[in-house]
């Protein structure tokens, strides 16, 4: 057993501290973790039923081969990716910020992938055969089509997977040790002395782990970039008209971050009052939050401006793509994505629409809201985008498809209240750190 | 491969050390002992005893995973007869073990094209509700009660016995007739069907314009693909520049319609008008038509409805019939509506029905006998001067009868005789000479125009659906998910309007309209077809049965309002009702983005358009290719049926179909080509375009579809993982996805399916392949070439040509040079392997 941490000033640190160390955790949590559980169980039967019944009992046909699943898939991996990137770039920038955010952005980010991921294996015709998308050794002698966007975006979901928890892991491991020094509950104690890795504090180990941390950082940028890059050549690199488009990935990647954004924006305000984390994530971290996902706003802005203004010059093919993904349809999931995620974060430029709680997490909701949209629009909208028979929208969702996105914002909740109830919601050595910085100055 | 460089020492040494290396077992049983010897012989006689055995039909042919050819054996082609409608049609049909797997026209007679029906009833011989004994008053009878009524009957004289037939050339049924009312003086035949067929297109030698008022030939009909064929060989084969013009006058637009250079959409009145007219008189010229060669007029204008039903309902209600036989038909189902058979023939003694499987005549029957599917029995017709034969190709163990051994059994006869040419039924089926010309068809001679007073006002028109005819095919899935060539729509009919009309009464797509008519009142959904004429409500008959299989109460029975007076034309009066209920039509699914799909193109731009070829790259030895020539497509959909039996394609039901997920690999878009009002109909088969640059291939992340060398987009069931990127890549949305397991939900008779296509599992995706197995059996030695697919087999007018474009002389690459060539979506650069000739239109014109 590793020797005890000392801790000079351990008192700011408790309201932190206190949640994984508790016996009880209050009846709202309970209220809460029983209402994912139940989402955990409609996602157990959203996967269940297509997997049973077959890929039929969703809402899908020819052209719409691809409706929810891909939609829900690209939102979650945006949410994910946004976080993720932010989380890295505190981490980076050494910014003040990063104390108070960057744990739960990346635990947004772990859930996200983890909801995300399921989706393309359970909407396959035959989710029993995907392992072939892995490149393993078959008597077959067949390998993946490595041409196939399909393939890249199966490789950016796998290091996606591992980068983030990778990111997020190395980050909690001080913490661990913390909590497992201060657990009282033997089976508790040893359940953090596992994922502590048998951290002792020396200098040399904090010296690895400020690089490793570092390093995780900064692999997670690039790869957030190649991930909705990929996401969006699923789309781009396809003949459908209004998907062909090397506007795609930016398109996507700024999305991504402004739900990311939102996602952080909405789980801030709600633990900072859940968990009284007032003096952790303080109104400067708010206030810096809401700027960044008003200026998130602001580029999307520019990117609708010139995507609607370069399409109206393009070729006379993509130009009726444009037209009909504005007039046709399934305009109104466009329009009503496009006022969400572009008009709805501007009053964040107000000062007082940051600061005041329930506001702000309005605006999170409805960005999360457009953000989904955006993806429908684009993956059911987009296709009908042809020019004969663009008369009438012939895709709706069935219960199947609703019941799995229900679940997987389930899974989402039961992870993050597993998270803030098991492991510190904010960086415990980087406040310290924090203290000692600030006492020094 | 090259094998000089490898190493050996003496003849026998390879094999045998490989044996003993691999198999040291099988080694060991090499060397033979006495009492191995003896135990190999005894296993081999005991074996070739079990050989005799027959054995029960296995598994489906071949899953996607897996293969399996358990029950394989080589096809046998049998030619035989079938009749339609009392019309006989040669066909050829292959069989698996002696199941019939594929029906289609006999090319010994005519071009060998086939309709969609025909290519259909190879499922009527499948299905699973057909009668496999006789019912007497419900319950399961032995065979003998039959013979026992039916010697009965014979021995009582005929007083009071009723026979109603349906029409028929069979000869056997005729002299058997003969003899029943010879042996039963007293008896009285009628005879009864609910729509006659149109006459066949014969076009007088040397008539270069021809007028059609209301006559659908290239409709559906037994004639169907002969006409076709004879229009096609009018109209002038791909080469043909000579003008020929075709006149169409019609209120509900046909395929015949749709073919025409110009098209009259005229209101029931004026049509009657024009053909008393003649199509030379007022009219005519009014309508601007110039002197034609040939006026042909449509059976609706002629046909003088109730036929010889009204005598026999008359008996039946004055209490005369004792006993009433009805062989084959459905009179209870679709005699006029004024008549009320089915309550007429409750007046009768007993009632004895021949029927294939439980319909609505059949439910009032005291008895009931399961009759013979036309593929077991023998059966010798007359066709102009030539006779056709029928031969029983499957074998049943079931008992059935035939309407000539029931009519036997009645004149006294014990046993039918089978007829004694065998020679002629292997070889063609048919045999010139022969008693001729003694069953002409009355319509090819004088023409006598009804006489009907159509009051202004809405008027009920009446088709024959292109899918169940006359309602005799309702329980067959595969014409029950056909689209309607015109209206595209499935499983069911609605009442179709005009949008002048629509647009009076205010009605759209999907309204409930309750129509009444001389006193009878029924409500059906509206449907909008652009083409009809203004003032016309048009009701398909055939559907709304209500004991028909799985056909049971789909759609809207038109024949609640026909009547004897007014059987094809008919006041009516329509109003709008609060309901909705939306008909399924494919006629949007598949959007293509592309302006002008289907082309025409002016007969001097032909001459004048350069050709446009482009040189193959693959390495194999042919490359094959495909050219669809709209000019000669008349949308039949013939294609799609044989498209659908060849390669074992699931149905998969309305609600499916509505969700876009029909399973055709082949289907036909139909384009309306200018005016709402008035347009030009375009049809269009688009199968796999067999691209070179294919878009489906690279995008699947396992590769699960690959091209061949000779040039074929292939698709590997077993690798496929259901991604469906292909699809949303593929810009013709040609490939079709098993959404569900359609082939165990709507389970078919196993012997059904042909045993060298695999069966699809669900999750897998599917398209045309160009018949590979057709390809891959002439490749194999199995079949003789040159390939043709199964569309190119069932196409009447000879509209889809196969074969290897690496051969400059073959049709298809001669076809491909022409200036009318072009490519679908040839903008995207993929170098389609299938392409289309536009249609012709006249210089000038529309």
């Amino acid at each position: 057993m590793a020797e005890p941490l000392r801790h000079p000033e351990e008192a700011p640190i408790g309201p932190v501290l206190r949640p994984p160390l508790a016996r009880r955790f209050g009846p709202w949590w309970r209220f809460w973790f029983g209402l994912s559980l139940c989402g955990l169980l409609l996602f157990v039967v959203g996967l269940l039923i297509p997997l049973w019944a077959g890929i039929g009992s969703w809402g899908v046909g020819i052209p719409h081969v691809w409706g929810f699943g891909i939609a829900n898939y690209a939102w979650w991996i945006g949410i994910a990716n946004g976080a993720s990137l932010f989380a890295a770039i505190l981490v980076l920038r050494q910014h003040n910020l990063r104390t108070a955010i960057n744990r739960f952005a990346e635990a947004i980010a772990v859930a996200a992938v983890f909801a995300a991921a399921l989706y393309p294996v359970v909407h396959l015709g035959r989710p029993f055969s995907s392992y072939w998308m892995f490149p393993y050794p078959a008597t077959t002698g067949l390998w993946p089509q490595f041409l196939s966007p399909l393939t890249w975006d199966f490789w950016a979901i796998l290091s996606h997977l591992l980068v983030t928890t990778t990111f997020w892991y190395v980050g909690l491991v001080p913490d661990l040790a913390t909590l497992r020094d201060k657990a009282k509950n033997r089976p508790l104690k040893r359940f953090y002395c596992l994922l502590a890795l048998g951290w002792r504090g020396s200098i040399r180990q904090w010296a690895f782990h400020q690089r490793a941390h570092r390093l995780t950082a900064l692999t997670v940028i690039p790869m957030l970039f190649v991930m909705q890059s990929a996401v969006a050549f699923m789309f781009a690199s396809t003949l459908v008209p209004d998907w062909h488009s090397t506007r795609q990935a930016l398109t996507l990647t700024v999305s991504a971050f402004e739900s990311g954004l939102a996602a952080i924006l909405v789980m801030a305000h709600l633990l900072r009052r859940g968990l009284s984390l007032q003096g952790h994530i303080d109104d400067l971290d708010i206030d810096l939050l809401g700027r960044l996902l008003a200026a998130n706003a602001l580029v999307a802005m520019y990117l609708f401006a010139g995507g609607i203004f370069l399409g109206l010059l393009d070729d006379p093919v993509a130009q009726a793509a444009l037209l009909d993904r504005l007039t046709g349809p399934y305009s109104s999931l466009f329009w009503i994505a496009s006022l969400l995620t572009i008009v709805a974060p501007l009053p964040l430029l107000w000062r007082k629409v940051r600061h005041e709680p329930w506001l702000a997490v309005a605006v999170g909701i409805a960005v999360l809201a457009g953000t989904w949209l955006e993806r429908v629009s684009l993956v059911v909208g987009g296709l009908p985008a042809e020019r004969i028979g663009l008369l009438r929208a012939n895709y709706s969702p069935t219960a199947a498809e609703w019941i799995l996105l229900l679940g997987s914002a389930g899974l989402v909740l039961f992870f993050m209240l597993g998270f803030a109830r098991l492991l510190p919601t904010i960086s415990l050595y980087e406040t310290r750190h924090d203290q000692h910085a600030g006492r020094a100055a | 491969m090259d094998r000089t460089d490898r190493l050996w020492r003496g003849l026998s040494e390879s094999e045998e050390l490989a044996v003993q290396r691999e198999f040291p077992m099988l080694a060991e049983a090499a060397r033979l002992d006495r009492r191995l010897a003896m135990k190999l012989l005894g296993a081999s006689a005991a074996l070739a005893a079990a050989a005799a055995c027959e054995r029960k039909p296995g598994s489906k042919p071949s899953a996607a995973r897996g293969t399996h050819f358990g029950d394989y054996a080589r096809p046998v082609t049998y030619a035989t007869t079938l009749e339609q409608s009392g019309v006989p049609i040669p066909v050829l049909v292959e069989t698996v073990n002696g199941w019939p797997i594929k029906i289609d026209g006999n090319p010994a007679w005519g071009t060998g094209g086939s309709s969609a029906i025909t290519q259909a009833q190879l499922l009527d011989f499948y299905n699973p509700l057909r009668l496999t004994r006789p019912l007497l008053r419900g319950k399961p009878a032995r065979p003998a009660a039959v013979e026992e009524a039916l010697s009965r009957l014979a021995r009582g004289g005929g007083r009071g016995v009723h026979i109603l037939r349906p029409p028929t050339s069979n000869i056997a049924v005729l002299r058997a007739a003969e003899r029943a009312a010879a042996a039963l003086p007293d008896a009285q035949i009628h005879e009864w069907a609910p729509i006659l067929p149109e006459a066949p297109f014969d076009p007088a030698p040397g008539s270069r314009s021809i007028l059609c008022i209301g006559a659908d030939f290239l409709g559906p009909g037994p004639h169907q693909a002969e006409s076709a064929a004879a229009w096609a060989a009018w109209r002038g084969g791909s080469d043909d520049r000579r003008h020929r013009q075709l006149f169409v006058a019609e209120c509900v637009p046909t395929l015949t319609g749709a073919r025409a250079d110009r098209r009259l959409r005229l209101a029931p009145r004026d049509l009657l008008q024009l053909a008393h007219e003649g199509g030379r008189g007022a009219l005519a010229r009014r309508l601007g038509l110039p002197d034609v060669d040939q006026v042909l007029i449509g059976r609706e204008l002629q046909d003088d409805g109730a036929g010889d039903l009204l005598p026999l309902v008359a008996a039946l209600r004055r209490g005369e019939v004792e006993t009433l036989i009805v062989l084959g038909g459905n009179p209870a189902y679709d005699a006029p509506a004024d008549l009320d058979f089915a309550a007429a023939m409750k007046h009768a003694g007993s009632v004895i029905v021949l029927a294939d499987t439980l319909n609505e005549t059949a439910g009032g029957a005291g008895m009931l006998i399961p009759e013979a599917s036309q593929l077991e029995r023998w059966g010798e017709y007359r066709r102009g001067g030539n006779r056709l034969l029928s031969q029983p190709l499957a074998g049943t163990k079931v008992r059935r009868w035939s309407a000539e051994e029931i009519l036997d059994r009645l004149a006294g006869t014990a046993e039918t005789a089978q007829p004694a040419w065998m020679k002629a039924v292997h070889e063609q089926a048919f045999a010139a000479g022969g008693e001729s010309g003694a069953a002409a068809d009355a319509t090819e001679t004088g023409v006598s125009v009804r006489s009907d007073d159509l009051p202004d006002g809405l008027i009920l028109v009446f088709r024959p659906d292109a899918s169940v005819w006359d309602g005799a095919h309702a329980d067959n899935p595969w014409l029950q998910e056909l689209p309607d060539p015109i209206s595209k729509l499935v499983w069911g009919n609605a009442a179709t309007v005009a949008s002048s009309t629509a647009g009076t009464l205010g009605l759209e797509n999907g309204d409930i309209v309750a129509i009444e008519s001389a006193g009878r009142r029924i409500e059906a959904p509206i449907w909008v077809l652009p083409g009809q004429a203004g003032g016309t409500v048009a009701l398909p008959l055939g559907y709304g049965r209500a004991v028909a299989g799985l056909g049971s109460d789909i759609g809207i029975n038109a024949y609640r309002l026909r009547t004897a007076r007014h059987p094809w034309y008919a006041p009516c009066t329509v109003a709008k009702t609060e309901g909705r209920a939306v008909p399924i039509s494919t006629e949007l699914h598949h959007p293509l983005a592309e302006d002008v799909p289907a082309r025409r193109m002016s007969r001097r731009d032909e001459a004048e358009q350069p050709a446009f070829y482009r040189q193959q790259s693959e390495s194999g030895q042919h490359q094959w290719g495909m050219v669809i020539d709209l000019d000669a497509c008349i949308g039949c959909s013939a294609c799609t049926v044989a498209c659908q039996a060849e390669n074992n394609i699931p149905v998969v039901g309305p609600e499916e179909v509505a969700r876009g997920r029909e399973m055709h690999w082949l289907r036909i878009d139909r384009y309306w080509r200018g005016d709402t009002d008035d347009p030009g109909i375009d049809f269009m088969p688009v199968p796999c375009m067999h691209c070179e640059t294919a878009p489906c291939e690279p995008v699947c992340p396992v590769g699960a579809t690959v091209h061949s060398s000779e040039g074929l987009n292939q698709m590997v069931y077993p690798r496929c993982i259901g991604t469906r990127t292909c699809a949303n890549n593929c810009p013709y949305k040609v490939r079709r996805f098993n959404w569900f397991d359609y082939q165990e939900e709507a389970p078919r008779s196993e012997q059904s399916l042909n045993p060298r296509v695999s069966v699809r599992e669900r999750g897998v995706m599917e398209k045309c392949t160009y018949c590979v197995q057709r390809i891959e059996a002439v490749h194999a030695g199995d079949k003789e070439g040159p390939v043709r697919t199964a569309c190119q087999q069932a196409c009447p007018t000879e509209a889809i040509t196969f074969g290897d474009l690496a051969d400059p002389d073959s049709d298809v690459a001669r076809k491909r040079a022409s200036p009318r060539n072009y490519a679908l979506l040839g903008g995207l650069n993929l170098a389609p392997r299938t392409t289309y000739l536009a249609r012709r239109e006249e210089d000038g014109d529309g």
